[in-house]
């Protein structure tokens, strides 16, 4: 069991909200990460194998749909997921030691300090976090008020105690601020916490200006003090240079980090352009009889033994098992492939045994014989009556005489199965003896 | 016991173990499931309570399920082990509910394609919904003709009836 990770195994952590992401980059048929992210036209991604799998179980290719939402797929019209695909292989190989940290707090826990004092950090961080943004929430819900001229500039003026005219300049501003400070809380955790170090707060940014000297604000971008006025004019500069920065250091943290991925990538979609490495089509399997079929097979390569049914199943699956691979990064070697599909088959006539024992159907026949009798013994009747027309009339008015009979009595609609139930009893004893017959017949042969 | 290679690249064994996995984990109020042998995860034994205020209440019943090998692109089919009277339970313990069947197949004629079986379906959501069921009974679809009579003519006998069934599951 321990070879099987799932989200749960974030429950009774420090960490139990990663099971939501944990969850999130699984697909949603097999319950594993993602193997090769395609994403439907309805927004909704699955492994390559897992969707063309389902997809092929469909009996028609209109009836596909998604496993989500149900609407209409069409396999020609999936699209890889690169994001995603990236997102799984980062998650997974830091899954590991996310883990390990989520679950090393219990044994914390055991020396006082130690415990205390990360929680309490990390408590007061939150708060920082939580202040910070509802200062931003205010800020930018004022911006929409008509008072946004005082409310606006409240951070600044704070400081300066001065009502300024630079209020648009600043509005962009504070946008900035947010951008640059979300991505130094996602890119740049190590600056951020030896600032913390230093400043002895958390959030430094909003929670530091108080401590400027008279009349002078912090850049919101770069956190250089200067005059109000400077500022406007500092802050267009300032917003091209962080910029083009930031960009310069994107694009060097992704050619370091991502470099074998990429390559990787380009390689594998080099190869799928370049070597034979293409999809295959679905058949329409009516279009061939068995021998083509076999030879259909042969051709690529697959054991041709077995029933119609049979090697109809194998081609779907090889051509499932074949164009996912042809999707992954690293794809497998046809011998592979073929241990995959041959591991598929036998699993599939192992369990396919069990699913309907012929104990279960003779057993299940015993017990309603004598419904299946009288089945039989009514339609053999229908179709006397139908050869012998006469009879058949004088059927009909027995059973008249027998409606007239019954009628007095409470119930209408119980009474009708009744009387027809009078019409066999009563219509002869010739048919009874039939009757006998087909049950004894029918026991027999169960 | 999960050491073949076989069951590692057989998708519908590796879904069962997560779901089992999870289940344990995170184990829903008043369900219980997990494999019969840990070497076929294909048959499933588990037990539900019955739900608050229904006659239903108190009982616990047991039922398995059993899971086709191309799980989970086919749903699997469940069978109550104990004696249930209920409108969508056949007398043989088989339960017909919707999220039961392929869009495919309808036995009754009723169902809309949404409340279908889905690979993304999952023992936990089949074992809620079965609890639901036995709370809200569909006689639109009666499996159980009998019970759908009784319990759309008289509730009280229904009611009786259940409640003797729940004292027999119980051995009392």
């Amino acid at each position: 069991m321990d070879e099987i990770l799932d989200p749960s195994d974030w429950t009774g952590t420090r960490l139990p909200t990663l099971s939501l992401l944990d969850s999130s980059l699984r697909c949603r048929i097999c319950k594993d990460f993602f193997t090769s992210p395609f994403m439907t036209e309805c927004a909704h991604t699955f492994c390559s194998l897992c969707i063309r799998k389902c997809i092929a179980s469909t009996p028609t290719s209109e009836t596909a749909c998604c496993p989500v939402c149900r609407a209409p797929v069409l396999e020609i019209r999936l699209r890889r997921n690169q994001v995603v695909e990236d997102l799984v292989e980062w998650f997974e190989n830091a899954r590991a030691a996310i883990m390990s940290v989520a679950k090393e707090d219990p044994v914390v826990v055991e020396v006082p300090v130690a415990s205390t004092t990360p929680e309490r950090a990390s408590s007061s961080e939150r708060i920082g976090r939580k202040r910070r943004r509802d200062n931003m929430d205010k800020e930018t819900s004022s911006s929409m008020t008509p008072e946004s001229g005082n409310s606006e500039t409240r951070r600044p003026t704070r400081a300066a105690s001065r009502n300024v005219s630079y209020e648009v300049k600043l509005d962009i501003g504070d946008e900035s601020e947010e951008e640059a400070a979300t991505s130094d809380h996602c890119n740049n955790q190590d600056v951020l916490s030896s600032v913390t170090a230093e400043q002895g707060s958390s959030f430094v940014i909003l929670d530091n200006d108080d401590g400027n000297p008279e009349g002078l604000v912090p850049c919101p971008v770069c956190n250089v003090v200067m005059t109000p006025q400077e500022v406007q004019i500092h802050l267009d500069d300032c917003f091209k240079e962080q910029a083009a920065k930031e960009a310069r250091a994107n694009q060097s943290l992704i050619s370091k980090s991502n470099a074998p991925l990429r390559t990787l990538q380009s390689q594998s979609l080099h190869t799928i352009t370049k070597k034979p490495l293409q999809r295959l089509p679905k058949l329409q399997y009516d279009l061939f009889n068995d021998t083509k079929l076999r030879s259909k097979l042969a051709e690529l390569g697959l054991p041709t033994n077995g029933t119609r049914t049979q090697l109809q199943q194998r081609h779907t699956e090889w051509v499932s098992l074949w164009n996912a691979n042809v999707d992954s990064n690293n794809p497998k070697t046809k011998k592979q492939l073929l241990r995959n599909l041959n591991d598929w088959e036998s699993n599939l006539a192992k369990y396919a045994v069990q699913k309907v024992s012929a104990d279960d159907l003779a057993a299940w026949g015993k017990t309603h014989s004598n419904n299946f009798g009288d089945l039989i013994f009514q339609a053999r009747k229908n179709l006397q009556n139908k050869s012998h027309p006469e009879q058949q009339q004088g059927i009909y008015s027995t059973s008249k005489s027998n409606m007239q009979n019954q009628q007095l009595p409470e119930n209408p609609g119980p009474e009708k199965v009744r009387t027809i139930d009078g019409i066999y009893q009563k219509s002869s004893s010739a048919a009874e003896e039939k009757m006998e017959y087909v049950r004894d017949v029918l026991t027999e042969e169960l | 016991m999960y050491k073949s290679q076989n069951s590692r690249n057989n998708t519908a064994v590796r879904r069962l173990m997560t779901e089992y996995k999870q289940l344990i984990n995170e184990a829903p109020d008043g369900i219980s499931a997990g494999p019969i042998d840990e070497d076929n995860f294909f048959e499933w034994e588990c037990l539900i309570q019955g739900p608050e205020d229904t006659p239903f209440e108190g009982g616990v019943f047991p039922a398995t399920l059993t899971f086709p090998k191309d799980y989970p692109l086919s749903p699997p089919t469940m069978k109550f082990t104990c004696e249930i009277f209920h409108p969508n339970v056949y007398k043989d313990g088989t339960v017909c509910i919707s999220i039961l069947h392929a869009p495919g197949d309808d036995p009754n004629m009723y169902e809309s394609a949404s409340e279908r079986w889905s690979p993304i379906q999952s023992v936990e959501k089949i074992l809620i919904s079965v609890m639901s069921m036995l709370a809200e009974p569909n006689d639109e679809s009666g499996a159980n003709i009998d019970a759908c009579k009784v319990w759309r003519n008289d509730r009280a006998e229904y009611n009786r009836i259940v409640k003797s069934n729940v004292r027999k599951t119980l051995g009392l």
